[in-house]
């Protein structure tokens, strides 16, 4: 039936073709790694012992045989040591289906560029999900699981904790930790998921407020921790909660890369396109002792 | 759509087959076969499967054929419990795009699961719509 006024039919529609509903996480982490390449997907490297050489204790013996000995005698012999560690190569493989020519073209929104950059996000984001799992050494379900970066549990019940937690405490612990092994914690990246990074800012604030009121009433302001004891904050949504991780960054972890992030349009001639991306590397904890977990930070 | 299956691995392109002009399919939704080569939307347990609607065919749009998946990985929805290697039929009720364990002996498979699901789970499934006669 034919329309006239007061009918839907014949109204305009306005069509917003900008797409909306999401944010983008920043993906930092691998600018934090020491990136180098690699030519092989086997990857061996060396981890250099830590700590000062001295002279080899015995059960009677501990003091080092280097200081304060006796004159034309000969020294003693100390030697550095390694272990020798292997890493494989870890692909990140994705693709499209395949986009019909007839998509491309008449869809309002441009599903083509748009396909592409989020699969080239998509793999970024393992990739990042990767490091994060390196560094926290995080090897079955949780961060800090497996045996060789030290952790904390945070100051009684956690940094949400308004009576008895101390966030403080637990990042100085933490750069003492580091410090301990000989690394300098100055400088370091902590980094946070956005709810501890809220547990911070309301501790600073609420509970710590009245010590520290210039600090205080200009976070009020700012809304931002971007520097705390020395320490860059680096917040992200793919921090697992319940966790806070300090690390010294270009130095704990390195990324060696085989294939940078590569990405392909795969021509159908008269059907469509496919989008094929990948990337291919591995990051691996060299220092460990560089890196140092707080766990239980939420009640 | 609800229940959509979800293309996982794309193993092959998807081919045209006939259908109705006038009834729309989403795409995702699990066909059923019959003669001649024309597809819908499944409906009842044992329907003969013919695949998995990889794009959407609009009602009355003046078309009658659609693109379908005959094979490659998809993530289907399980009615009942589906076990890892234990084909499965379209369901009882496939009007929710799920699928089912197949009985002994049955003859319209539409899939072999890659992992086993309780009911309402989600799993991978091998699309691969096999006929036989056991009868």
């Amino acid at each position: 039936m034919a329309d006239g006024n007061a009918q839907a039919d014949i109204r305009g529609i306005d069509i917003d073709k900008l797409a909306k509903g999401f944010a983008d996480e920043e993906l930092v982490l691998k600018k934090f790694c020491n990136v180098s390449t690699t030519k092989a997907r086997e990857i061996r490297w060396y981890q250099k012992t830590a700590g000062f050489l001295d002279s080899t204790d015995t059960t009677g013996i501990t003091a080092s045989q280097i200081a304060n000995t006796s004159f034309k005698s000969r020294p003693v012999v100390v030697e550095q040591s390694w272990t020798r560690n292997t890493s494989y190569v870890r692909k990140y493989f994705v693709e499209s289906p395949l986009i019909s020519m007839e998509d491309i073209k008449d869809t309002d929104i441009d599903i083509l560029a748009t396909n592409v950059r989020d699969l080239v996000r998509a793999v970024s984001a393992q990739v990042d999900t990767r490091i994060y799992h390196v560094i926290v050494d995080q090897v079955t379900s949780v961060p800090f699981d497996g045996s060789t970066v030290t952790s904390n549990a945070a100051t009684a019940d956690g940094w949400d904790d308004a009576a008895t937690g101390d966030p403080i405490k637990d990042l100085m612990l933490a750069k003492e930790t580091i410090r301990n092994q000989r690394y300098n914690p100055e400088g370091a990246i902590l980094y946070i998921h956005p709810t501890e990074h809220s547990h911070l800012l309301e501790f600073l604030i609420s509970v710590k407020g009245s010590s520290i009121p210039q600090f205080a009433s200009q976070k009020v302001q700012t809304g931002v921790v971007m520097e705390v004891l020395g320490l860059r904050v680096v917040v992200s949504a793919n921090a697992t909660t319940d966790y806070a991780v300090v690390f010294v960054p270009n130095r704990a972890c390195t990324w060696k890369a085989f294939t940078p992030i590569t990405s392909t349009v795969i021509d159908d001639p008269g059907i469509g396109k496919k989008i094929r991306v990948w990337e291919e590397g591995e990051a691996f904890l060299t220092d460990p002792h560089a890196v140092c977990g707080i766990t239980d930070t939420v009640v | 759509m609800a229940q959509e299956a979800t293309l996982i691995i794309e193993t092959e392109l998807p081919i045209a087959m006939t259908c109705a002009d006038g009834t729309g399919i989403e795409r995702g939704t699990i066909l059923k076969l019959a003669d001649p080569f024309t597809v819908s939307k499944a409906v009842a347990l044992n329907d003969i499967p013919a695949g998995i609607a990889a794009g959407e065919k609009i009602a009355s749009d003046g078309k009658t054929k659609i693109d379908v998946y005959r094979g490659g990985i998809f993530k289907v929805t399980a009615s009942g419990t589906v076990t890892v290697g234990v084909p499965v039929v379209i369901a009882t009720n496939a009007a929710g795009n799920d699928v089912q364990s197949a009985a002994v002996n049955a003859e319209q498979i539409l899939g072999v699961p890659l992992e086993t699901a309780s009911d309402g789970e989600t799993f991978l499934m091998e699309l691969r719509p096999t006929y036989v006669n056991l009868a």
